[in-house]
């Protein structure tokens, strides 16, 4: 009962974005994936959940390729939250919530999908909007309605199958007190048995909440381990070019990764110029 | 609490439109040089199916309602309904507002090829029959309908800009084409009919092109409860409404094959009315928000009452002249597109 890659190579054109990545998401857990700008970390999620296809390499999930699971079923057990989500029609929040019912309904909303849209609302600190306008949102605020729609989606947990929860960023537009409660909310539902995987960009939140980090860096797996193993000065500075100290945070048992600064040096016009006429 | 304030508001608005749509149907059924009082209507009608009433109705009324006034008011409220639903579901589609079957050249492509068929009708005979020229809008529809698609949408995200500039490109080489095929057949009778027809009106409206235009609507307003919920999660984005367990390619095919379906039949019917499959799923957006479950429904009931009503204007506003009706549908719809840009331009709900 996993969600597995195999030796997953993406090609977007000819440029290989994913190069023979494997892993294994378990129930219960939260993945991290960390890596620089470019380093293959959404063609990854994009992999795992079906959108791109890949030109090597298999996604298994629950003993099956991928492929052998149809839209809905894969829609009833699994969340995704893409990085970006474009939606002009001026539906309500609660509109929204809703629609993450979609694969469980059985004709209409029942007042029980009401009640999960509510509570997922709730728990991404939104319910105050129900009544607004997504457009009328702020960046940050659409993103927790969005993640939202993806809790009310795999908000029960179905007898046969565990849960799967994919977020890509989900804390990219959010202050510092939404980011923890975006990813208290995911552990939590990790530790109701979901399988949670997480692109982040902030590694002391993936040091924080993830049980296990997959570093990528120019599309290879440069690391994968738990947050202690593969926290350490020399693999987040090769897969990020910056220097950093890795501490250990002052309460919690986990790295705290603190960067050292270093000087920039801008490229001189001046000599590009004569370079160029050069 | 399992009904928000808008769904209450949807119901109410579907009820007070299917109201409206009776109305009008009795007033276009009813109003013209011979007037027929609604009872009348209803007298004769029963007399048809052999339940006889004492209101005293004319021989001349009977038939002025049963061979002029009857399939051209049938043919209005399908040709309406199926304008206007099957604008909200391109709108959805493409998740756009403003992708309206006449701007983005769907109408246009239907449009040539009737005027083909119409043209190879003169060399070949028998070309001319409803259906052929319906099979003959729908081709056109649906390779302008793909064109649009493949020019506007890539990796499931639609080009605004793309998909109206394409739709004036579409639109220019369909106009050409009509109006060369005109050209070439200047001076023989029927072109003036032709140009009627080609600015959009009813007057063609008889039993069989409302026998071919009644199967196209039932099926399109069948198939509109099991679009309504794919096309609002559509809303979200391709890659969302996927990982919410709808089966996208197919809905979008679907839809594709449902509208071009309607939109060639309609423009077959009654030519190339523009700003109905605009201006309806627009209004109804506005009061009773994107759900498509009330869009859908609600444009189909409004676009059948607008056309009725519209093309008793056509016919009653200079007796005895008639305005062609697509004429009039752009004199209410240009200028209420424009508002509707201008009271939006700074919300930016639009684009």
């Amino acid at each position: 009962m996993t969600l597995e890659a195999r030796n997953l190579t993406v090609t977007l054109g000819k440029t290989v974005v994913v190069d023979s990545v494997s892993l294994k998401i378990e129930p219960g857990e939260v993945v991290a994936v960390v890596g620089a700008n470019g380093a293959g970390k959404s063609s990854l999620l994009k992999a795992l959940c079906g959108d791109i296809q890949a030109a090597h390499g298999e996604v298994w999930m629950n003993g099956k390729p991928l492929a052998h699971w149809k839209p809905i079923e894969r829609a009833r057990m699994r969340g995704v939250l893409p990085q970006s989500s474009v939606l002009s029609f001026p539906f309500t929040v609660l509109e929204i919530a809703l629609m993450g019912r979609a694969p469980h309904l059985k004709g209409v909303e029942s007042p029980h999908d009401y009640a999960i849209a509510n509570a997922a609302l709730e728990a991404a600190e939104v319910l105050h909007l129900q009544e607004r306008l997504y457009p009328t949102l702020s960046g940050g605020e659409r993103q927790r309605v969005q993640f939202a729609r993806v809790l009310a989606q795999i908000w029960e947990s179905s007898d046969e199958h565990p849960r799967y929860l994919l977020v890509d960023e989900p804390t990219s537009s959010l202050d510092l007190a939404h980011q923890h409660r975006t990813l208290a909310v995911a552990r939590h539902f990790a530790d109701e048995g979901t399988a949670v995987l997480a692109i982040l960009h902030d590694l002391n939140l993936a040091a924080q909440y993830a049980d296990r980090i997959l570093v990528m860096k120019a599309g290879k797996s440069a690391a994968e381990g738990t947050p202690k193993a593969v926290l350490t000065p020399d693999i987040i500075e090769a897969a990020f070019g910056i220097a950093v100290m890795v501490m250990t945070h002052p309460t919690l048992d986990c790295p705290l990764v603190v960067p050292i600064g270093g000087d920039v040096s801008l490229p001189s016009l001046v000599s590009s110029t004569i370079s160029r006429h050069n | 609490m399992t009904q928000t304030f808008r769904q209450r508001r949807g119901a109410a608005v579907l009820i007070f439109l299917s109201v409206l749509v009776i109305v009008m149907t009795l007033l276009g059924a009813g109003l013209g040089a011979v007037r027929l009082n609604p009872d009348q209507i209803i007298a004769i009608l029963l007399n048809k199916i052999g339940i006889h009433t004492a209101v005293p109705y004319s021989t001349s009324q009977e038939n002025i309602l049963l061979v002029i006034r009857l399939p051209r008011v049938v043919l209005g409220l399908l040709v309406g309904a199926a304008l206007a639903s099957s604008g909200a579901a391109v709108q959805g589609l493409f998740r756009n507002p403003l992708a309206d079957p006449s701007l983005i050249g769907i109408s246009s492509g239907a449009a040539l090829g009737v005027t083909l068929m119409m043209g190879l009708s003169r060399v070949v005979s028998g070309l001319d029959h409803p259906v052929i020229e319906t099979v003959a809008a729908f081709g056109g529809a649906i390779l302008t309908m793909l064109l649009i698609y493949r020019l506007a949408t890539t990796a499931g995200l639609t080009n605004v800009v793309t998909m109206l500039l394409a739709g004036v490109a579409i639109n220019a080489l369909a106009g050409a084409g009509v109006g060369l095929l005109v050209f070439l057949a200047g001076g023989v009778a029927g072109v003036q009919d032709f140009a009627f027809w080609s600015l959009g009106s009813l007057t063609r409206a008889n039993w069989d092109s409302v026998l071919v235009m009644l199967p196209v609507t039932l099926i399109l307003l069948a198939a509109l409860p099991f679009l309504a919920r794919p096309l609002n999660i559509l809303l979200l984005g391709e890659a969302e409404a996927g990982h919410l367990g709808v089966s996208v390619e197919r809905i979008k095919q679907i839809i594709i094959v449902l509208v071009a379906l309607a939109v060639g039949t309609g423009v077959a019917a009654a030519g190339v009315i523009g700003f109905v499959a605009l201006v309806v799923p627009h209004l109804l957006r506005l009061t009773v928000g994107p759900d498509h479950r009330y869009v859908l429904p609600g444009s189909a009931l409004a676009g059948a009452a607008l056309l009725v009503g519209t093309d008793l204007l056509a016919r009653t506003m200079m007796p005895p002249i008639e305005v062609p009706l697509g004429i009039i549908t752009a004199l209410i719809g240009g200028p209420f597109f424009l508002w509707l840009l201008l009271r939006d331009r700074n919300r930016g709900t639009l684009l």
